[in-house]
């Protein structure tokens, strides 16, 4: 047991945080915030840096790190509010090398190294991570509805959740050919997010099995739990600083007992699920069994986060609510991260019935 | 990063689970199941020796004090284990006391105390708390003055807890009035037998007792003094963030839970669909899950030789606040039976919730107040201004 970040994860943070620091002003944010979708100049950069294939083995062209080493690159993304089609990539290329075919495997995923970005596609009407799926694969093609698909317009390839007659298993889907259409669904989180219909749309592959889809949906869930405390962290350490440098009543309105006791708060319990979002990454990473934890990390972080995010904008007063002030751009989307892949409500409920389970047992 | 417990620490579980099963007899129980607090019994008394005698408590210390030198999480892992299924721990004498002596004490000292306590001939009790210095501690006004060979302590302390089944007392002394409050306080080894020491009952509203503890013209060798001089105040912090990693387990919470989710699936099928008592099922899994976060955390930090002051901090406010939380939400849950006494044949649990909700207030006070706590965690942690 060493909590601390390897050799390796300090390298990634150090160089990743430097090129945000260099690359990415919060104006060029507002600009790419405007423009509805990801920056290909930055994409490319972060390709030619690796980071596009870093949890992949390098049996695939790969980098060969870990999903936990790819959660170290995703904290710097998510602290330089950068819309960013790596972290849903990463999701639907890790969920490809644990179940796709040899053939599958040694085509695509080398893409990864020229900028493929890839879509998982999930939820339906029911918006509901365990919902029905009704989006159906026959004769190499899809034909379904799929809803809040990360940067849907945008993307190379959708992994399209669907039902070949009874099977369950996940399309892959090129979205640039007939039979597709994208169309925008803006959300609190201002990131590039899309309604899609495919209408039989051919597929490049199919990965039959409901074990592919829960990978996804493992995947999915643990890395917006990921994000969620991330964001939520970074909103909580310039509230630190703010209440340090603010000073009315003639002192730091740090200095006053009632911030201090509800930045405590804060810190608490976004240190505790510091500690378990990179657990999560960590079991992934092991093949651990994580049906439960999975929803119970994001249970933590999707209640947890809105709280401290409104809570932030109430330490920072009217500064914070300004546009031109940068406190929004990480409230919105933590707000968002906790909606995603399960909100609170949802996941609670898996928790419960997990108990409930293992009471029964 | 790497989560992995090692795999002698698993088979250091196994061990602590062999023990427990061995000596875990009927008058234990019945013992621990009268007392959710303080004031254990001679079952109690007969276990910790018997775990003395075993040698488990020695694993983590250094070899020249007559441990076996294996560090620091190997002691968190045997009062998790042991909180965890509800077995008697003295958490004052070997998570807080002891490691402070080893960190502080004179070579001298360490050779003499330390193997004694993993013999089970020394228990301490902590004489910090005053009548007029609880939370402001620092103004503690107990006196030592120096005559010649010996200390002379005079003062009065307040929920010395344990004091009546301890064989010394872990006190805080002023031995500088003049110096600014922080900078006059020392610390000592005293025995309680020593001639002038009257210990007196004081009961509490959970289940069993603390004490107030009286000093008159009581008169200890000169090396009963630990640390240096006038520096007892840091020596006294650092104890105490040690004692927060020890009370912000959260093994026995973490049972609790599973007893009540048990009992709500064997017992109360009708509230199983129930959505307020579907949330509060979850809620308290989540909070559980968070408190071994937090506690791991600290863990990791004490086996790298780190003290954590906020992590200890975040912890113990956690479980004190989780441990209310959650018995009372159970309790409205169940409602009026919720609140029966464990004398009562009906009361679901055996009680727990009822007995629990009244050992409550002490997780959210003792050692130092979560709101205190808090200060911490914004001065120390965050570095907001004092």
């Amino acid at each position: 047991m060493d909590l601390r970040p390897s050799e390796l994860q300090d390298i990634l943070r150090t160089s990743a945080a430097d090129f945000f620091e260099r690359e990415v002003s919060f104006e060029r944010i507002r600009e790419i915030e405007a423009a509805n979708r990801p920056d290909e100049q930055l994409h490319n950069q972060m390709t030619e840096l690796g980071w596009n294939s870093l949890a992949i083995s390098e049996d695939y062209g790969g980098q060969g790190g870990s999903v936990l080493d790819a959660g170290v690159l995703i904290t710097q993304i998510c602290r330089a509010a950068l819309p960013s089609p790596l972290a849903s990539t990463l999701v639907g290329a890790v969920t490809i090398e644990r179940h796709g075919d040899e053939e599958l495997k040694t085509s695509l995923l080398p893409q990864l190294n020229s900028g493929l970005t890839i879509s998982p596609a999930l939820l339906e009407a029911s918006d509901s991570l365990y919902g029905p799926v009704t989006a159906e694969y026959a004769d190499g093609a899809v034909t379904g509805e799929k809803r809040f698909v990360e940067f849907g317009e945008t993307s190379d390839v959708h992994l399209v959740a669907a039902m070949h007659g009874d099977a369950p298993g996940l399309a892959v889907v090129r979205r640039d050919q007939p039979g597709v259409t994208a169309s925008d669904t803006p959300t609190i989180g201002a990131l590039p997010q899309a309604t899609v219909s495919y209408d039989g749309a051919a597929a490049e592959a199919w990965i039959e099995g409901a074990d592919a889809v829960e990978t996804m949906r493992r995947l999915g869930a643990a890395v917006a739990a990921f994000e969620t405390y991330t964001y939520a962290q970074k909103a909580l350490d310039l509230t630190v600083d703010y209440v340090q440098m603010r000073v009315q009543f003639g002192q730091p309105i740090g200095a006053f007992q009632m911030v201090q006791m509800r930045s405590a708060d804060m810190a608490t319990i976004v240190e505790g699920s510091r500690f378990l979002v990179h657990e999560l990454l960590w079991q992934i990473d092991e093949g651990l069994e994580t049906r439960r934890q999975v929803a119970v990390v994001k249970a933590i972080t999707a209640k947890m986060a809105p709280q401290v995010l409104q809570d932030c904008h109430l330490l920072h007063g009217g500064i914070g609510y300004m546009q031109e002030y940068d406190l929004h751009f990480f409230t919105r989307r933590g707000r968002d991260a906790a909606l995603r892949w399960g909100s609170a409500r949802e996941t609670m409920n898996i928790v419960t019935e997990e108990a409930f389970a293992a009471a029964s047992a | 990063m790497d989560f992995q417990m090692p795999d002698v620490v698993v088979e250091f579980r196994e061990q602590i689970h062999d023990f427990i099963r061995r000596n875990r007899t009927p008058e234990l129980e019945e013992e621990i199941a009268g007392h959710h607090l303080h004031g254990y019994g001679p079952a109690a008394e007969t276990f910790l020796q018997a775990l003395a005698d075993e040698g488990l408590p020695s694993v983590a210390w250094p070899e020249e004090y007559g441990g076996r030198g294996k560090g620091a999480l190997y002691l968190w892992i045997l009062s998790e284990e042991l909180a965890r299924e509800g077995m008697p721990w003295d958490t004052l004498t070997y998570n807080s006391v002891s490691p402070t002596i080893m960190r502080h004490g004179s070579e001298e000292q360490r050779r003499d105390i330390l193997p004694k306590v993993l013999s089970g001939e020394i228990r301490f009790a902590l004489g910090y708390t005053e009548p007029n210095a609880g939370t402001d501690l620092a103004s503690l006004q107990t006196r030592a003055v120096r005559d010649g060979d010996e200390w002379v302590i005079n003062g009065q302390k307040i929920y010395t807890s344990s004091a009546h089944l301890a064989t010394h007392v872990w006190l805080a002394a002023r031995t500088d009035p003049d110096a600014p409050k922080h900078r006059g306080i020392s610390t000592f080894v005293v025995p309680l037998s020593t001639p002038g020491i009257t210990v007196r009952p004081l009961w509490v509203m959970g289940e069993g007792r603390t004490n107030e503890t009286f000093y008159e013209n009581v008169r200890i060798p000169a090396d009963a003094l630990v640390g240096e001089e006038n520096r007892g105040w840091y020596i006294v912090t650092g104890a105490l963030d040690l004692e927060r990693v020890a009370i912000g387990t959260y093994r026995p919470l973490e049972r609790r839970v599973h007893d009540i989710i048990s009992y709500l699936v064997a017992e109360r099928g009708d509230l199983l669909d129930d959505p307020a008592t579907r949330m509060a099922v979850a809620e308290a899994s989540m909070r559980v899950e968070v408190g071994r976060a937090l506690a791991t955390n600290n863990a990791a930090m004490v086996h790298n030789d780190l003290v954590p002051t906020m992590e200890a901090a975040m912890s113990k406010i956690w479980k004190g606040d989780s441990s209310e939380r959650i018995h009372d939400s159970f309790m409205d849950i169940l409602g009026r039976s919720g609140g029966l006494h464990e004398s009562n044949e009906h009361a679901p649990l055996g009680g727990m919730l009822e007995a629990g909700w009244r050992s409550d207030p002490p997780g959210r006070f003792a050692g130092g107040t979560n709101d205190i706590q808090r200060r911490v965690i914004a001065t120390r942690g965050l570095q907001l201004p004092r």
